[in-house]
């Protein structure tokens, strides 16, 4: 199976990956498993498809992470890190979590000395009007949480800082 | 005919002026602040003048400048559009004076229509029905005293006011002096005006206006009603027309009301003479607004005319255009207004990029706006980018083309309003006709849509997917570059 699609929606984080391209497209996504069949493009930002027997017309756009969708007369805004983005983040492990853009600390999932493992939402942020779940890099123990609940922070701001790998 | 009119707006309403005086060829002269400046009011306009302002706001109330922009162009005529300078009597009287024609009223009647307590006392003498009332002299505890003689609820509102500021409903003794004087101080601030005024609140009072024409010498047409009821805060979200569950007789008695009144103060131009109707019948005058209103479309549909075109008809030959006997109601309209604010997160105003645009396309289908796809949705003006006008042959119809536009209308990169209008025109009440000006406060809860389920989650987050270029090339291994236009793969 190749690697997961990750997206953040609503706070949560789901992890879609392609599990079969034939007879039909079968997709995991946030442990619920979907046929796709007859994907067509309409136009540049719109197309159609059957999801599980039902046809959607999308309209989508992007804006750097965020991925804007809309189908069933409902609109959604979702985070995506695509592949490269969580592994340099995942790659940095300087033990220390950085802002990429400004924004307020929504919640904060751990405390000091908390152990952690990989992909662990450690706090979410809102940043540009999305919710974004910070996770973990790796397993660990937290050294420090610099930020608290509804303050905001700049960008580059040290937010979460990991104790040394041993 | 006039030769040249400058449009003292921006936005949809500017560009709606601008369609139909290039339909009677007259060119188009648009001004503009510079945040607008790729706009699309500017881009349709034949000319345009920038205007400067510390604010973008500051620049389209600048009179001075405006003034001088029409006179520069050679303008002959002036469209104020709503808000901004377009109730403004100085405005209209500068216009006048450097021999423009103002396409609105007489500035006096301006004036008239622009203070609370002078035109109700103006419609109380014209024998139109208006509510109880008490208006606020130097002595606060006889105000107070006499209020209370109306009996409660009441609502007290800012005598220069408008859009619910200075506006509260007071339900019992006890607090109305205080609210009287939150009141006064919300109407010094806003209006620089601290006079009050309080009448009998009408409980459930649904909100109908009357569309009138007038050619300043008392003659007078009115092209039916609207219901306006469907507000938030005082502000108007839907709006239709003809208005639902209204019998003949009440309409009828309403848009003579409108007509007199409107008559007697020898009314130019077109004006919207707006009521309160209570549950039992009775009906009372509101205020009058003496500009084209936002709401204006819904009566163009149904009544088959063009109110821009009637307005300018009307300023360049004082004679109205149509003998009542002329206008017709025909089928149901209905407006919403397209706001980019956060329903979810109490009506936040948004702003952002609007990166994709679509708007559905059909002959009973029209879509009013100041916004192209690619334009940045600042904070620096009214969160109403649009309107999505749609007609059907009644009522029913009118919902259901209505409900199915909203379905195709896509505004993405700014958050808007589009789902949680169709989530009123889905709302049972509203089909039922089970409405008035607290259709959303009690339908609130039914209203925003519910949070989606771990099911719905995983659709979305499958669907999101799909439209990844990185996902596709994996999925349907059509490498990008080759995959032409119209089909990525059939499967």
């Amino acid at each position: 199976m190749a690697q997961p699609f990750n997206f953040s929606l609503d706070e949560k984080s789901i992890e879609v990956s392609l599990i079969k391209c034939s007879p039909v497209l079968e997709i995991l996504s946030n442990g619920f498993t979907f046929k796709v069949s007859s994907v067509a493009q309409v136009s540049s930002h719109c197309f159609t498809l059957i999801v599980d027997g039902k046809k959607k017309t999308v309209w989508w756009a992007r804006d750097d992470d965020a991925i804007y969708i809309r189908f069933d007369g409902r609109t959604h805004t979702l985070s995506y890190q695509d592949a490269i983005s969580v592994s340099q983040q995942a790659g940095v492990s300087d033990n220390v979590i950085k802002a990429d853009m400004p924004g307020i600390v929504v919640k904060t999932n751990c405390n000091a000395g908390d152990s952690v493992k990989l992909g662990d939402v450690l706090i979410v942020i809102e940043s540009m009007k999305m919710q974004i779940s910070i996770v973990a890099p790796r397993d660990g123990v937290i050294k420090e949480v610099n930020i608290t609940a509804n303050t905001s922070f700049e960008k580059n701001a040290e937010l979460i800082s990991l104790e040394e790998e041993e | 005919m006039f030769k040249s009119i400058l449009i003292a707006n921006r936005g949809e309403i500017a560009c709606r002026v601008i369609r139909t005086a290039k339909e009677l060829g007259i060119e188009t002269i648009a001004v503009y602040h510079h945040v607008d400046r790729m706009a699309p009011h500017v881009k349709a306009a034949d000319k345009s003048v920038e205007l400067l302002g510390d604010t973008p706001t500051a620049a389209y109330l600048d009179i001075e400048q405006i003034i001088k922009a029409a006179n520069e162009t050679e303008a002959q005529c002036l469209h104020p559009g709503y808000g901004f300078l377009s109730e403004n009597a100085a405005f209209a009287e500068a216009v006048e004076k450097n021999n423009v024609v103002f396409i609105g009223p007489q500035p006096e009647v301006i004036k008239l229509m622009g203070d609370k307590i002078i035109s109700r006392e103006f419609a109380r003498k014209a024998g139109i029905p208006i509510a109880p009332s008490v208006t606020q002299t130097d002595d606060l505890s006889k105000f107070l005293k006499e209020a209370e003689k109306i009996g409660f609820p009441l609502l007290i509102k800012a005598s220069a006011g408008g859009g619910g500021k200075g506006m509260s409903i007071v339900r019992e003794a006890g607090s109305l002096e205080k609210q009287a004087k939150i009141a006064m101080s919300e109407a010094e601030r806003y209006f620089a005006d601290s006079r009050i005024y309080a009448e009998l609140y009408v409980e459930s009072p649904r909100h109908i206006e009357v569309q009138i024409l007038g050619d300043g010498k008392g003659n007078i047409v009115h092209a039916y009603e609207r219901e306006c009821s469907i507000q938030r805060r005082f502000q108007k979200v839907i709006e239709e027309s003809p208005a639902p569950a209204l019998s003949v007789e009440l309409r009828d008695q309403i848009c003579t009301a409108a007509v007199d009144l409107a008559s007697k103060a020898k009314y130019l131009n077109a004006g919207t003479v707006e009521f309160i109707l209570s549950p039992d019948g009775s009906f009372y005058f509101l205020e009058m607004n003496t500009r084209l209103q936002v709401e204006h479309p819904v009566t163009e549909m149904v009544c088959s005319l063009d109110l821009v075109e009637a307005q300018l008809h009307i300023a360049d030959s004082k004679t109205l255009p149509y003998r009542q006997s002329e206008i017709k109601q025909s089928g149901h309209a209905i407006e919403c207004r397209i706001c980019c604010e956060e329903p979810h997160n109490d009506f936040r105003p948004a702003t952002g990029d609007v990166k994709i645009l679509s708007v559905p396309e059909a002959s009973d289908i029209r879509f009013d706006s100041g916004i192209s796809q690619g334009q940045t949705i600042s904070a620096a003006f009214d969160s109403m980018i649009g309107k999505l006008i749609c007609f059907g042959e009644d009522r029913e119809a009118a919902i259901s083309n209505a409900i199915a536009a909203l379905n195709d209308l896509v505004i993405l990169g700014v958050s808007s309003n589009i789902d949680y209008l169709g989530q009123i025109l889905e709302a049972t009440d509203f089909k039922e006709m089970i409405i008035d000006t607290g259709f959303l406060e009690k339908n609130k809860a039914n209203l925003l849509f519910k949070p989606l389920s771990e099911k719905d989650i995983s659709t979305v987050a499958t669907i999101a997917a799909m439209s990844l270029k990185d996902f596709r090339a994996l999925a349907l291994e059509t490498p990008e570059p080759y995959a032409s236009i119209g089909t990525w793969r059939n499967l």
